[in-house]
């Protein structure tokens, strides 16, 4: 008979019992009617014991494979979760970020117009009269909101785009 | 004949099988990468304890997870037991309380096997 592969050495007492049957089949002229009955009965004997343990292995056997689907589920749902989160935080963080820069703009903004443009506001001031002065940089306040978040979204993409690179 | 023993692994459980006392132990995890190769030399072991076993024998298992090969293995261990006669023998099969396929592996076990396997629910 042709070695096992050492996986299957755990069956060596079956493979035993295997090898003596098929002895015995070849020669059945050496043994007696009594001596065929014994042979008999170990073989039976020896199935019971094997059929008792297969189904034990089986039983086990998938009873491993729930206990494993049911880890692979969790790690799935878990995996989600901190992409999830990971997705939250990314978002969080370009957030601040175009909140940063939208606020450095303004400053600089405030300055240059406190420095430059106003001057000659006033002087269309006297054209457009103080309410129109007012409107004006108002305007240009409530165009921070949509600025930040066009930023937002840009960073957004870029950052999207780098972790699929 | 000297004592059995064997340290814990992430695959492989501790093995400790103690010849003076008759206390032996299995424990942790049984996943090896071939089974065969590592319960045969516990298999000799038992071979030969199973000749002169201490009058009484108790084998605590608390196994986290086992793979099927291992299944085969411990059958094997528990057939060899079973040859000890004119001496106590008891298997303590222990898993956690909401470990329900380790409690209904051991069933299976008690089923199978002719050595009585008491059963040990762990509290959380």
């Amino acid at each position: 008979m042709n070695k096992q592969p050492e996986k299957y050495q755990v069956f060596e007492k079956e493979n035993e019992i295997l090898r003596h049957s098929k002895d015995v089949l070849a020669s059945p002229e050496l043994l007696s009617a009594q001596a065929w009955q014994q042979e008999y009965e170990r073989l039976a004997q020896s199935y019971a014991q094997l059929l008792g343990e297969v189904k034990l292995l089986t039983s086990v056997s998938d009873r491993l494979q729930n206990k494993l689907n049911k880890a692979n589920e969790n790690i799935a749902r878990k995996n989600e979760e901190l992409t999830q989160t990971l997705e939250m935080l990314t978002r969080e963080r370009i957030g601040k970020r175009a909140t940063t820069i939208v606020l450095i703009l303004a400053a600089f903004f405030f300055i240059v117009s406190e420095l430059v443009i106003d001057p000659q506001l006033q002087q269309s001031a006297k054209i457009f009269g103080a309410s129109g002065l007012i409107v004006l940089k108002v305007t240009v306040a409530i165009a921070l909101k949509p600025i930040e978040m066009i930023l937002e979204n840009l960073l957004l993409k870029t950052a999207v785009r780098k972790k699929m690179s | 004949m000297e004592n059995f023993f064997l340290e814990e692994t992430s695959k492989t459980p501790k093995l400790s099988f103690d010849v003076s006392t008759g206390k032996f132990l299995m424990s942790g995890r049984s996943i090896p990468e071939n089974s065969i190769e590592f319960y045969k030399p516990l298999f000799e072991w038992l071979d030969e304890y199973v000749k002169k076993p201490c009058p009484k024998t108790t084998f605590d298992i608390k196994l986290e997870y086992f793979n099927t090969s291992s299944s085969k293995c411990l059958v094997e261990i528990f057939r060899r037991l079973e040859k000890i006669k004119d001496a106590e023998i008891v298997i303590n099969w222990f898993y956690e309380e909401d470990d329900e396929d380790m409690q209904e592996s051991g069933e299976d076990f008690r089923e199978l096997i002719d050595i009585p396997i008491v059963m040990h629910m762990i509290a959380n």
